[in-house]
């Protein structure tokens, strides 16, 4: 009796185990059009001067008497007739030299979209992102570069995880879990205020285990006196590399992207795995992106040439900006990875030529902490001069 | 005896054990198509309807012997373009969707003669009475100063001519009703195609809604997109046409989202208009001093009406946001609004007037709360 009693007892357990396996609640994550009519009980919040913490019933809620506070009433001066409630705080001003924490959430969660517009230098304005109690950033990057605007003036972007609309709105639908907790600061590099007006929407809601860790790192190399430019290397950890932003500055005369991406892979030495074939090749054009011999801007889902600035008094050559989304084909790697681009064009006489450019680079992947630190940010003057 | 009664036993737990994975697997029922998983078979059944088989059955696409082009097929006879749209008389409400299945809307094309605002389509689900969407044709995709604009977008494209498309996934359990009121005098053409598809859905999909509004001018400076908004969901979009009534930039109000009890501050609170909208310092080009016109995945100003020196004395503006990405769930209840706000001298915000109609567009559980009184033709008229 009290076997059957036991055995009764595991197939309850067994029952309801597998009821709720099968019945698990949607966590809200990994949408798309298909499944927006999907109930929830991830809590959406957002953070935004106007709502620093994100708090429930707490947005907008600046006094004109909060100007006291630095960055709690900016707009005090404006809604002086009108009182509470009527935007009293919706950007902030970041002080020379200062870090400021744009966000801190404590998790489980993960953020859904980022929307700025930084004043200033856009390259001397740093965008740092700490997962849990991570003490060196999993993105460290200029917040220009980012969001593909590497050389400091607004070019259109219209693609899946990033868009970057008129006059200069900055977004991001990168994907962003985190377990315990997400700090988000941004450095002012400049020697003056620089206004910053962001937000930042999230959503609470337990991370699967099976999820990584997004990261995003810049390297500049001016000139590129190897001819090679890495991206990444000293990558360690599984993951997948979803995404390339490259600011490209010509030095020489001609076609200057016959350059292959590689891709180093797990242990991959001599030779990578995965070579492409050219750069305007990586970026999902061709033939030197001409039509009607001039190359062509162009800005889709999944890539992009979206920037051509033609010659100007500081720039001999033309310089382009472009980017290569990794969605349907992410490139996964188990414990390591190393990416690099070749720096090449054309001689005369048919034969290829080592350049010398400028190039800077942005390299978005999802990896599993601890993440290997990061080389040292370019110092002020790498990261801006010409 | 003790022996027989455990195998029984071990059987039930066996079976307890299969059963759910058997279920679990039991497959896709093919309601969230997308790139990565358009490959997998589907028992789900693809359906589609329009003027050349009104009732989507099964082998039943241009049997028509009568109809609007029956005279440009009278050489070649029946399944030769007989009836390609329906005919909406002047005040007739007409029947594009009588659905009594279970399924979901995955995509609707139209293309609508006439003024688009005096066209109001109405969406039922299930048995309910009270519409789930009310919202004038040209509004609920995005057209709703009545004058195209090219729209591309996730969930809603606009394409040359005049051709108006959603794929917002509309899932329903028992029925469909979709209906298109013509509120003017004349006749208009409606060419449409509604495509669907027939298959169970799980119960933890909720109802789409599409709610119309209009302050013509803003009372006080804020307009409600939504209020009284009661049940489960997510706000998943939204739709502004904006008519400006003074100089300056005009685009401060900040849009506040109230859920859950929220009284006197909402838990969403943008920064500014063109902020929502994803854009940013008055979307305007640097060069040109002028409005950079854009459409994104996820947002867009993809309509500026400048005034022609003559008769079109207001400038107009088309607005979408959608959030795919970031849905804004709520529990128990919503309300939406957004201040119109701009500028008056000395730095000081100017409380505007402006004319500004919204769609707003979210799933929810059923049933909804009663949509406020629809606007009168007269109130809903663009001059």
């Amino acid at each position: 009796m009290k076997k059957l009693f036991i055995l009764a007892l595991v197939v309850l357990f067994a029952i309801a185990a597998h009821a709720q396996q099968v019945q698990q609640p949607f966590n809200g994550l990994g949408l798309g059009l298909g499944n927006l009519p999907t109930l929830s009980n991830a809590e959406s919040r957002s953070i935004s001067p106007e709502n620093f913490t994100g708090e429930k019933g707490q947005g907008g809620a600046a006094k004109i008497s909060d100007t006291i506070y630095p960055n709690h009433a900016n707009s005090a001066g404006s809604a002086r007739e009108l009182g509470r409630g009527w935007k009293l705080n919706p950007y902030i001003l970041i002080k020379p030299g200062q870090t400021f924490t744009l966000a801190e959430i404590n998790g489980p969660g993960a953020v859904q979209h980022i929307w700025m517009t930084p004043g200033g230098n856009w390259r001397l304005q740093i965008l740092r992102i700490y997962w849990d109690d991570e003490t060196t950033p999993s993105v460290e990057c200029p917040v220009g570069d980012f969001f593909g605007q590497g050389f400091g003036s607004y070019a259109h972007i219209s693609s899946l995880p990033m868009a970057v609309n008129p006059g200069s709105g900055f977004n991001s639908y990168w994907l962003m879990p985190f377990r315990k907790k997400c700090r988000i600061t941004i450095e002012n590099l400049e020697t003056h205020d620089n206004a910053l007006y962001y937000s930042i929407d999230y959503t609470l809601t337990p991370i699967p285990k099976d999820m990584a860790y997004f990261h995003a790192q810049f390297r500049r190399s001016n000139p590129n006196s190897t001819s090679i430019h890495t991206l990444l290397d000293n990558v360690k950890g599984q993951g997948q590399y979803v995404g390339t932003y490259i600011a490209w500055g010509i030095n020489n005369q001609g076609w200057w992207g016959e350059g292959e991406m590689k891709f180093y892979i797990d242990g991959d030495k001599d030779f990578p795995t995965i070579n492409t074939t050219g750069t305007e090749d990586y970026f999902l054009g061709s033939y030197g992106f001409e039509t009607n011999g001039k190359p062509t801007i162009y800005t889709t889902p999944f890539s992009g040439v979206h920037q051509i600035l033609e010659p100007d008094s500081a720039h001999k050559y033309r310089r382009f900006g472009m980017y290569r989304w990794h969605i349907m084909e992410p490139i996964r790697f188990k414990s390591d990875l190393k990416v690099t681009i070749q720096d090449l064009g054309w001689k005369t006489w048919g034969l290829y030529l080592a350049q010398k450019s400028d190039i800077a680079s942005v390299s978005y992947w999802y990896q599993t902490e601890p993440h290997n630190p990061f080389p040292a940010l370019p110092s002020q003057e790498q990261l801006i001069n010409k | 005896m003790n022996t027989k009664r455990n195998l029984i036993f071990f059987a039930i737990m066996l079976l307890s054990m299969i059963a759910p994975a058997v279920f679990a697997q039991s497959g896709n029922n093919g309601l969230n198509p997308n790139l990565s998983n358009i490959f997998m078979l589907s028992d789900a059944k693809t359906r589609s309807l329009s003027a050349e088989n009104p009732t989507g059955e099964k082998g039943k696409g241009g049997m028509a012997t009568t109809g609007i082009s029956q005279g440009a097929a009278r050489e070649l006879g029946q399944g030769w373009k007989v009836n390609p749209c329906a005919v909406i008389k002047g005040g007739e409400t007409y029947t594009i969707a009588d659905l009594s299945t279970s399924g979901s809307i995955q995509h609707i094309w139209m293309t609508p003669t006439g003024n688009w605002r005096f066209l109001i389509l109405r969406i039922y689900w299930d048995d309910e009475t009270e519409p789930s969407v009310e919202v004038p044709l040209g509004d609920f995709f995005c057209m709703g100063w009545g004058k195209y604009a090219p729209i591309n977008s996730m969930p809603v494209t606009v394409n040359p001519g005049s051709a108006f498309n959603s794929y917002w996934p509309m899932p329903f359990r028992k029925h469909c009703r979709m209906t298109v009121q013509n509120l003017d005098k004349d006749n208009m053409f409606l060419f449409y195609q509604i495509d669907y598809t027939e298959t169970e859905v799980p119960k933890d999909a909720a109802y789409f809604h599409a709610q119309f509004r209009r302050s013509n001018p803003t009372q006080g400076s804020i307009h409600t997109l939504l209020d009284n908004v009661s049940g489960k969901g997510q706000y998943v979009g939204t739709y502004m046409a904006v008519g400006v009534t003074s100089n300056g930039w005009w685009g401060e109000g900040e849009i506040k989202f109230y859920m859950d009890g929220d009284t006197k501050f909402p838990t969403i609170n943008g920064t500014g208009t063109e902020d929502y909208f994803l854009g940013s310092y008055d979307f305007e080009d640097p060069v040109s001093h002028q409005y950079d016109t854009f459409t994104t995945p996820y947002s867009g100003l993809a309509q500026v009406i400048k005034p022609d020196g003559l008769y079109v004395t207001q400038e107009r503006f088309g607005l979408y946001r959608w959030h795919i990405q970031d849905p804004i769930r709520f529990e128990k209840n919503l309300k939406v609004t957004i201040q119109d706000l701009g500028w008056r001298n000395g730095g000081r915000y100017l409380q505007q007037h402006s004319d500004i109609s919204t769609v707003s567009f979210w799933y929810q559980t059923e049933p909804h709360n009663p949509f406020p009184k629809f606007p009168t033709k007269d109130e809903l008229e663009v001059n």
